[in-house]
């Protein structure tokens, strides 16, 4: 997940509104974009943490910890027959979405 | 949500949950918000959930300035539209069980420390509030998570002999490029090019960012051009090498000794690149396939044309 939460922090975009789902359109965030086009990468995101000690091999691992998969422990509730679900359970990604109609 | 539902019908699941807004009786939030509720899961218990979820969302604009009462009977009108039992769905509507799931949904979202709605959780972690969420954005969280299940857990093993010449083929959609790879100017790109093309990190994946004039760029397979094959190596710069003109192999990277699996191939001299980006090899045959790649810059905005994959990767050694 520090993986995926660097991407957050890099992506930097317009502030979450309190809007409703209809919000999720397919608009593309251009704030995702670097100034000037780069080579590299779109956006920063895998600058790993100790670039600045990388062992002599001249290489590090970034992906220490994996992303928790989706009924890892959490505060919130797993996912029980209660609940409203569109998608197979085995799906890698769940998204929850608390959420009021009003 | 339905769009990403079906462009990854295997790899998402999406979850609704209600936290209606309803405040306090001293200082009440939402008016409709438990009646909301309430006709979603009185809907629910006839198995159309979803369909009364749609309506409100969809009709937010006609119901959300009624009274109490008249929504009431505009949610009755709905439910007999949409096909409900209406006299079973107005008993559940404002029976005591239900009454009492929107008030614990209330109180639960409550104890969790909601700040607003919607709140979005992505395996157990929420999304950060400085981060629009918009399909691209879920879209890139579900491409990189999948990716995950092809990243090393190690740094490749050093196997190349930086005496050795090696050449590797593109077999791309548009056909072949030829490239020498400098083994001894840049052994740790080299090596980590010929690791991931032996292990197949190449194949089907698609030239994600090709911008005429200045590179094409591949080696992601998330498409997203956040992708990484799970590990980072230092930049390895040669005075003598310089991006010079086209068909100069670079390794991508997110800033300083972050390279990883992404690499491009200029389109023309790019002097602003020397020194910040690794060379490791020049097109020795098919730069014309690849100037050929389809244009596509996923910083960009508007619709994405699909690209043109790379096939397969191989190396020889000469």
């Amino acid at each position: 997940m520090k993986k995926i939460f660097l991407l957050f922090l890099i992506l930097l975009t317009v502030s979450l509104a309190g809007c409703k789902p209809q919000a999720l359109t397919a608009s593309i965030p251009t704030s995702t974009a670097t100034t000037e086009a780069r080579p590299a990468p779109t956006v920063v995101l895998t600058v790993p943490t100790q670039s600045a000690f990388l062992p002599d091999s001249g290489c590090t691992v970034v992906t220490k910890k994996p992303t928790p998969g989706p009924t890892a422990e959490s505060i919130y509730p797993p996912v029980s027959d209660t609940d409203h679900v569109k998608g197979p359970a085995s799906a890698k990604v769940t998204m929850i979405e608390y959420s009021d109609f009003q | 949500m339905e769009q990403l539902l079906k462009e990854y019908p295997n790899d998402l699941r999406f979850v609704y949950r209600q936290f209606p807004l309803i405040g306090t009786p001293e200082s009440p939030f939402h008016d409709k918000a438990a009646l909301s509720t309430q006709a979603s899961e009185a809907a629910g218990n006839q198995g159309k959930f979803w369909e009364m979820h749609d309506v409100l969302f969809e009709n937010q604009a006609d119901w959300s300035t009624l009274s109490v009462a008249d929504f009431q009977k505009w949610l009755i009108q709905k439910a007999g539209e949409l096909g409900l039992d209406v006299e079973k769905f107005t008993t559940d509507l404002t029976s005591e069980e239900l009454a009492k799931l929107a008030q614990n949904a209330w109180d639960n979202g409550q104890k969790i420390g909601f700040t607003g709605t919607p709140s979005l959780i992505v395996n157990g972690q929420p999304w950060p509030s400085n981060v629009e969420i918009t399909a691209f954005n879920l879209a890139t969280i579900i491409q990189l998570t999948t990716l995950e299940d092809q990243q090393f857990t190690e740094c490749p093993a050093m196997t190349i002999d930086p005496t050795k010449q090696y050449v590797a083929t593109l077999h791309t959609e548009k056909g072949d490029i030829v490239i020498e790879l400098f083994a001894d100017k840049a052994p740790l790109a080299v090596n980590s090019f010929i690791f991931l093309a032996k292990n197949g990190w190449f194949d089907n994946v698609t030239f994600h960012r090709v911008i005429p004039g200045f590179v094409a760029q591949a080696g992601d397979p998330s498409g997203t051009g956040y992708g990484t094959p799970g590990y980072a190596f230092k930049n390895e710069i040669s005075s003598d090498l310089k991006f010079d003109g086209p068909g100069v192999l670079g390794m991508a990277n997110a800033g300083a000794d972050s390279n990883g699996g992404q690499f491009f191939i200029t389109y023309a001299a790019q002097p602003t690149l020397d020194g910040s980006y690794t060379i490791f090899g020049k097109v020795i045959q098919g730069m014309d396939v690849a100037t050929s790649l389809t244009p596509r810059d996923p910083s960009g905005t508007g619709e994405l044309p699909p690209g043109d994959k790379i096939l397969s990767v191989t190396i020889e050694e000469k």
